[in-house]
């Protein structure tokens, strides 16, 4: 009876295999989805599928395969193109590792973008862990431009990229998720803005004044990664550049950015500029009364530098005075730019970027309460003062220039 | 009775079964469906509604206490007499089974939704229920075991999960703190404090303890920290995915597995709690398995309840079969939960009512 019962129960062990069983020798897995507009509502989905016997032991089987196939499809969503994509591709088409969607502007801009997005998020394959590109060009040419020449796999690029963006401060930390969230509170989203295209190029004195394609380069890889689309309401409604993110990154009270280095003006020789090391010691102080109508925001900041490098070789490191003024001199600066940042969000995006409503919703005890003090509407016409605290840390491994101006006090 | 044949079992594994039974509700509907009326404040409503099932909880207890080392079932019968005693241990049971029926088929379509898009729906709760069954035929003893067995691994995992999403975490997230207004978070609070019906049924076990001071510390620890895991998780989910979303997302619990990664290699960790929740999650259906087929052998007062697991397996089967998709399963839950909160605040007063005119008449004879 009990050797009866075992064999009736034996085959439900192998009923595991029957529905959802993946051959792992048959899947085609994607690394990146570009997304354009389409005729009659519809969307072109370029998929990247990644060649898995790139860059692995068994490269000897697949000497002339290249590391990627790009392929480009007309559907009404993502899903449904997923599904077309086996009328050609020979291996099921897989999201499992897909960790990049990259998006053209115009399709970013139109009212069609929410509803993509809204849509594929609902196939559990698609992690909401994905990163978002905006690309000036169409996704299909951003993806068959970039041909990484030191990155031979696309994820990895991708992967590389992400921790550098992290660093530098210049783009945003965008995911699907973040996308998500933003249009149902009260804050915009900031999308990475990337472009292929290098014709735009232009040079600046600040370091990180630019937005992507503007980056001043030759030769290398085409693909700049630089600013920020900034997106409300899931739709595309302006830009900001490398500089303008990296402020509105310092001004948010939690960021993934906590140095970089840029420059300024010297503050005697109109000529030179300062570079300097900014680290933000600890988040932001965001204190706000919003019983005034404007609404009063005070932002305290404080910054540790470190002085890179000073081309106009004054004895800031030495000279007590000359430091000090250079501080002034930082610090209205370093103002300068945030209000500028504040000023262009509350007047051309009319938003909030900075994520500053997480901090108003605080003043509320109930979600009815804040609902009905609409905080957008407040944030555009409110009084925002900017308080910076700077410190220099050090200036360097050298004490003294080589050259002794001298005559340069004011 | 059938229950004082069986081995006794200790304290903590009793409190381990409640701390992995009631905490599981961390991870299914319950959480989104309490979201929707507590919005950000959606994480104090367990506290509350664990609150609120004291007050029932320590009318059964007053009864209980007098009766000392029985259990639920027997104390019915000695005070409600064999009619009165079946009709209670039946509302009691068929609260369970409803409960068991839905709760079972909530995590069916999770596992249908997150996991196994491809599999035909009875095959996997077909499975669940089989194993479950088979788990609740080994015996109390052996479920109560194989808590305590599993209890320390189950919290080092939920720590392990908060501990790498600990980046995403941000606690403004939780403001405006009171949600939609004080009055609103207590009546849900109130409504909902049927999430914790565990907590009266457990009493039908207090033969298998030492005592009843064992059986009581116990239920204190595992309701105590069950009700703040919930709460914790609730707090987590919102502080991660801010409050409208954390409403639009289906599963925040399987969400978070699938948002958590280990270090940049090791990018998909939901294999590794999903696996580990499924697990659990046979655990658990077992012991409601077990529950059920307990309280119907007491209600016809038998002590071969044990052949009754694997019915009672098939029968949540069947019911948790009739909800059309998963949205109908939360309006059936919700409705539910409504009704056996009546339930579990009618029926202890009842319990005691009968207690004190037993004892009146006997004080008199």
């Amino acid at each position: 009876m009990r050797r009866l019962k075992f064999l009736l129960a034996l085959p439900l062990l192998f009923a595991a295999g029957c529905w959802d069983q993946l051959e792992l020798e048959e899947q085609a897995f994607v690394v990146v989805v570009g997304l354009d507009k389409g005729p009659n509502n519809t969307v072109e989905v370029t998929f990247q599928i990644a060649n898995p016997q790139i860059g692995s032991s068994d490269i000897g089987t697949a000497d002339n395969e290249p590391p990627s196939d790009t392929i480009r499809f007309t559907a009404a969503d993502i899903l449904s193109a997923k599904e077309l994509a086996n009328s050609v591709v020979t291996r099921t088409i897989n999201f499992a590792h897909l960790k990049t969607i990259i998006i053209h502007e115009g399709l970013a801009r139109s009212e069609q973008f929410p509803h993509v997005m809204g849509a594929a998020v609902r196939d559990p394959e698609m992690r909401r862990e994905v990163v978002l590109i905006v690309s000036r060009e169409k996704a299909y040419d951003f993806i068959q431009k970039n041909r990484p020449r030191l990155e031979t796999r696309p994820h990895k690029y991708y992967e590389l990229m992400q921790r550098r963006w992290q660093e530098t401060g210049y783009v945003p930390y965008s995911t699907l998720s973040h996308y998500l969230q933003s249009q149902v509170i009260d804050a915009m989203f900031l999308a990475i803005y990337a472009t292929a295209d290098e014709k735009h190029g232009r040079a600046s004195r600040s370091a990180d004044d630019y937005l992507a394609g503007e980056v001043p380069k030759k030769s290398g890889d085409p693909v700049q990664m630089m600013g920020a689309a900034v997106i409300e309401s899931g739709r595309m409604v302006g830009t900001l550049t490398g500089q303008q993110m990296r402020w509105t990154q310092v001004l948010r009270h939690k960021s993934s950015v906590s140095s970089f280095i840029t420059s300024f003006t010297d503050p005697l020789d109109a000529e030179a500029m300062v570079t300097v090391r900014l680290f933000k010691d600890g988040e932001p102080k965001i204190d706000m009364n919003l019983r005034k109508d404007p609404p009063h925001i005070r932002v305290s900041l404080k910054l540790r530098a470190q002085i890179l490098s000073f081309t106009s070789l004054q004895p800031y490191a030495t000279d007590f005075n000359k430091q000090r003024l250079l501080e002034k001199h930082l610090v209205e600066e370093i103002k300068n730019e945030l209000t500028e940042v504040i000023r262009l969000s509350q007047k051309k995006f009319r938003g909030d970027p900075f994520e500053w409503q997480l901090i108003a919703r605080k003043k509320f005890m109930t979600l009815p309460a804040y609902h009905a003090y609409n905080w957008p509407n407040h944030f555009k016409r409110a009084h925002v003062d900017v308080d910076v605290n700077l410190r220099f840390e050090n200036f360097g491994k050298q004490r003294t220039p080589y050259i002794e101006t001298g005559s340069g006090a004011p | 009775m059938g229950a004082s044949n069986e081995a006794k079992i200790g304290g903590r594994e009793f409190a381990s079964i409640f701390m992995i039974v009631v905490g599981m509700k961390l991870s299914d509907i319950t959480v989104t469906i309490l979201y929707e009326s507590g919005e950000t404040a959606g994480w104090m409503i367990p506290l509350i509604s664990l609150a609120f099932i004291l007050i029932p909880y320590t009318l059964l207890m007053s009864v209980m206490k007098r009766w000392s080392g029985k259990g639920l079932p027997e104390v019915l019968f000695q005070v409600g007499g064999k009619f009165g005693g079946t009709l209670i241990c039946l509302a009691f049971f068929a609260g369970a089974l409803l409960m068991t029926a839905v709760t079972s088929r909530g995590y069916v379509d999770i596992i249908n939704v997150m996991v196994y898009q491809q599999s035909p729906l009875y095959v996997l709760y077909f499975m669940l229920m089989g194993a479950a069954s088979y788990v609740a035929h080994r015996g109390f003893e052996a479920i109560a075991r194989i808590s305590w067995v599993l209890i320390f691994l189950v919290e080092a995992a939920l720590v392990l999960l908060v501990a790498i999403m600990w980046r995403d975490v941000d606690w403004l997230r939780l403001n405006p703190w009171a949600g939609p207004g004080i009055k609103e978070i207590v009546k849900t609070g109130f409504v909902h404090s049927a999430m914790f019906a565990e907590i009266m049924l457990a009493s039908v076990f207090i033969p298998r303890l030492d005592s009843l001071r064992t059986f009581r510390l116990a239920l204190r620890v595992g309701f105590t920290v069950s009700g703040l895991k919930i709460a914790f998780f609730m707090a987590v989910y919102t502080a991660v995915f801010d409050y409208p979303e954390v409403v639009h997302i289906a599963y925040p619990f399987q969400q978070l597995t699938k948002n958590a990664t280990f270090g940049t290699v090791f990018t998909h960790a939901e294999s590794f709690f999903i696996g580990f929740w499924l697990v659990i999650s046979v655990m658990y259906f077992g012991a409601y398995v077990y529950l059920l087929a307990y309280l119907f052998g007491q209600a016809l007062r038998t002590d071969r309840y044990r052949k009754l697991c694997l019915p009672m397996g098939g029968l949540a089967f069947l019911i948790g079969l009739i909800p059309a998709n998963t949205e109908q399963v939360r309006s059936y839950w919700e409705m539910l939960i409504y009704n056996s909160t009546i339930l579990y605040f009618v029926l202890p007063a009842v319990i005691w009512l009968l207690d004190w005119i037993w004892r009146r008449r006997h004080a008199k004879a």
